[in-house]
């Protein structure tokens, strides 16, 4: 195609050699850098197998020498992805430095690969005590994780800083477990998906472990919803814990207006539907690393539950 | 009922060079703020801009006015043929915003690519963004070109073309120009230093086609006020709004003695948003207070201006006193004729209110008029309504916009926002109770989301594409929006806006 191309430019560039066309096809199939793809003909006397193989093999390289070359700069766009059963949960944020990245398909794919890393991290035979197992993953124990190729998430990424040239980090995520089998877990994100699944990407995302009787229907992921636009910064204790002045302030999710429907009040809904929350987690994406920023204006922080 | 006026459509030429708004968009490696800065050096020695170095525009990011974040550094340079707001655009969502509340816009993008890297895999994004957007006019720089060889320049041009293809532009036609936009910062004068920024300037100059202000459309005003004028009837007084374009000028009065005001941000946010392009500055009261503070009050409103995505620098500013001028004698009116045509027209104002300029020959959009309508009662007029030739607006009480809403930071809402939400719409010199709706696959709207909505305004009005508002709860301003389409009224049962069905309840 790109040889119809040329031959119809008769204002453009005449492409000469042969040379080159063997270039144009080998940046189009790799992507890789003009300048690289060009290094690796010379290199291999135009053989573009051998030049591939061995642009391959530079690219993790590379990318990990990009990837130490950009750490410092603020990743604060991405996305935040969930994934879920009913007994199982993981929670992923995935940082870049401009929103296009984060739109683009290969991120997009990254994500998704390292949710489902997570999601199956999950399914550990691990078990805490109490009601839920939920494992805290740092960006470090994060990159260690296998994806589905038997890479693992580290390198990934280090390829993928090595192809945008823009500094990306796998920066937390929370993988949960229902210990018994009358624990449920649910997930959600914002924006959320047309078409709903398990799985999901989006600016902020929330799972949640609960309790709920079959005879009523299933509100968690409701209650999710409420959890990602609301941002309560814990559960709130009936015992300890009093409601705001004003109910705009209220950070007790017990205590809240319920967003769905603000005539009730978070305890009431759950009340009414007999439901009994565990434990939940709400991530907001870019969140952790504008906190430790000098100088910016701070907001309030969402605080992590870790586990117990 | 016949319209009598007292102005006439008029043939008008504008004097002032034109106007294009511009932006660099691309790789953040790939030179962006180097190419800028290199613009602006390359112009400035030919007296045309003032040199922003690098550092300058790198440091803008993150002005936060009260109000919408501007994420962006904006500069002005102007070549022979036309004046440039030139722009970046770091980020999506950032430019989608600061689109939809009018804070900036592109009408042509330059991509700047890097060589030696070629198009990298979320260029294809930066295209999405222009033709999202709707920018018609793209020209591509390609950076670095110092550093490759001939071979891998021509393979870039290919790919670019084709990519520019897929976006639907014309990969064939596009000017595409090679340069080192580093070389021509240092001031090289060899083919891919400052030439390289010549030849671009050229490309754009001749590529972009001048955007037209709009005054031939019908006459078009809304009613700011009505009196009665005994023998004669009932006087409606509006500013001139033909097409879509309003007032492309203003003139901000601050009293010296006060200083810029807490409210002058949102008088600057108003300009913003209604696509006001130049501001004066006109510091009142100055015969009261002493230099040092008038010195204060100029460079605060400078900043200020900056803030708000003006050129600081370049705005004019007039140190006086209104009511003294007032006093203005007969034989001085030779002075104001040399005056710039903003100042022209205000004072004239002024002027007016001393029957020395009693009519107007030819009213301009953007001109205060008053307008004889016979046979029309007094009370059958209110602020809000329009005044138009016959039928060609129609009224509806049902749109779509695209709607930005304001994060908390931003002084905007807390909490989400779901379909049926009613509060009221401000545009232009009304206000209405307005509910909005989302699409159906959209559950909730967060502060600092952007997104196209259904609105319905509780009674019928008129409303152009590209016309802007704002939603305030309160009088609070949470959201920001521009209108895309007119869609057929809707009923409001009982004159109730929670009433409404829009689509239908499963």
């Amino acid at each position: 195609m790109i040889f119809q191309l040329v031959r119809s430019l008769h204002t453009g560039p005449i492409c000469r050699a042969a040379e080159s066309s063997l270039l144009a096809k080998l940046r189009k199939k790799t992507g890789y850098t003009i300048a690289n793809c060009k290094k690796a003909l010379e290199m291999h006397n135009n053989d573009t197998d051998k030049a591939e193989t061995w642009l391959n093999e530079q690219a993790q390289a590379m990318g990990w020498a990009k990837a130490t070359k950009l750490a410092g700069r603020s990743a604060l766009q991405g996305l935040v992805a969930v994934k879920f059963d009913k007994s199982h949960g993981a929670l992923v944020e995935l940082n870049c430095e401009t929103d296009f990245v984060a739109k683009n398909d290969k991120f997009q794919k990254m994500i998704e690969d390292a949710t489902l890393a997570c999601f199956k991290f999950a399914h550990t035979n691990m078990q805490s005590k109490g009601p839920v197992t939920k494992m805290e993953l740092d960006s470090e124990q994060l990159g260690n994780l296998a994806a589905e190729g038997g890479k693992k998430l580290s390198e990934i990424l280090a390829l993928f800083i090595g192809s945008v040239g823009e500094n990306a980090v796998l920066r937390r995520a929370e993988c949960w477990k229902a210990n018994n089998s009358d624990v449920k877990i649910a997930g959600y994100t914002h924006p959320a998906p047309s078409v709903v699944g398990d799985y999901s990407a989006g600016k902020y995302g929330a799972l949640l472990a609960y309790r709920q009787a079959n005879d009523h229907e299933d509100i968690g992921k409701q209650l999710c919803q409420h959890i990602v636009g609301c941002a309560p910064t814990k559960i709130g204790d009936k015992e300890t814990d009093k409601p705001a002045k004003n109910s705009d302030d209220e950070t007790c999710l017990i205590y809240q207006e319920y967003l769905l429907d603000p005539s009730y009040t978070v305890e009431e809904v759950l009340q009414q539907n007999k439901v009994e929350i565990i434990d939940y987690i709400r991530f907001s994406c870019g969140e952790v690393a504008e906190a430790s920023m000098p100088g910016v204006e701070k907001q309030p922080l969402d605080t992590v539950q870790t586990v117990q | 009922m016949e319209l009598n006026k007292y102005c006439t459509k008029a043939k008008v030429k504008t004097k002032e060079k034109k106007h294009c708004n511009i932006g660099t968009i691309g790789h953040v490696d790939h030179g962006k703020t180097t190419l800028t800065a290199a613009i602006t050096k390359v112009l400035s020695k030919d007296g045309s801009a003032q040199f922003i170095s690098y550092d300058e525009i790198d440091k803008a990011p993150e002005e936060k006015a009260r109000g919408i974040t501007i994420n962006a550094a904006h500069v002005g340079y102007s070549t022979k043929f036309r004046h440039y707001a030139h722009t970046d655009c770091p980020g999506h969502a950032d430019y989608i915003r600061n689109m939809i509340s009018g804070a900036s816009q592109m009408d042509a993008a330059i991509l700047v690519v890097a060589a030696n890297d070629g198009p990298m895999p979320q260029t294809r994004e930066h295209l999405l963004l222009a033709k999202q957007v709707g920018i018609q006019y793209i020209l591509v720089y390609i950076n670095k070109a110092d550093i490759v060889d001939n071979e891998l320049l021509e393979l870039v041009e290919i790919e670019m073309r084709e990519m520019l293809s897929d976006f639907g532009y014309d990969g064939v036609t596009v000017p595409m120009i090679t340069g080192s936009a580093l070389k021509a910062l240092n001031e090289d004068d060899s083919e891919y230093g400052m030439p390289s920024i010549r030849k671009l300037l050229d490309a754009i100059d001749n590529y972009v086609p001048s955007i037209q202000r709009d005054l031939t459309s019908p006459f078009l005003m809304p009613i700011d006020n009505a009196f009665t004028v005994p023998g004669r009837g009932t006087v409606v007084v509006g500013t001139l709004k033909q097409g879509a374009s309003q007032m492309d000028a203003a003139i901000l009065v601050v009293a010296a003695n006060d200083g810029p005001m807490p409210q002058t941000r949102e008088h600057l946010l108003l300009a913003k948003q209604v696509g006001i392009q130049y501001i004066l500055v006109y510091i009142n009261k100055a015969d009261i207070v002493d230099n040092e503070l008038l010195e204060l009050v100029e460079i605060e409103m400078r900043e200020m201006l900056s803030d708000f995505g003006y050129n600081g620098v370049t705005v004019p500013m007039i140190t006086g006193s209104a009511l003294k001028m007032t006093m203005l004698n007969c034989w001085d009116l030779g002075l104001v004729l040399n005056l710039p045509y903003p100042i022209y027209k205000y004072l004239r104002r002024v002027l007016q209110r001393y029957f020395i300029l009693y009519s107007l020959p030819i009213a301009l959009a953007g001109d205060n008029v008053g307008v004889l309508l016979r046979g029309l009662k007094l009370r059958s007029v209110e602020t809000g309504m329009l005044l138009c030739a016959a039928k060609t607006m129609k009224l509806s009480n049902h749109y779509k916009a695209k709607v930005y809403f304001l994060t908390r930071a931003e002084g905007g809402r807390k909490k989400p926002i779901f379909s049926k939400y009613s509060q009221q719409m401000f545009s232009g010199t009304w206000n209405i109770a307005c509910r909005i709706d989302l699409e159906p696959t959209v559950d909730m709207m967060m502060p600092g989301d952007h997104g196209e909505v259904y609105l319905t305004l509780l009674e019928g009005m008129v409303m152009t594409s590209g016309q802007r508002f704002t939603i305030r709860e309160n009088n609070v301003t949470v959201a920001t929006g521009i209108v895309t389409e007119t869609l057929p009224s809707i009923d409001v049962p009982k004159g109730k806006l929670g009433k409404v069905v829009k689509f239908e309840e499963k």
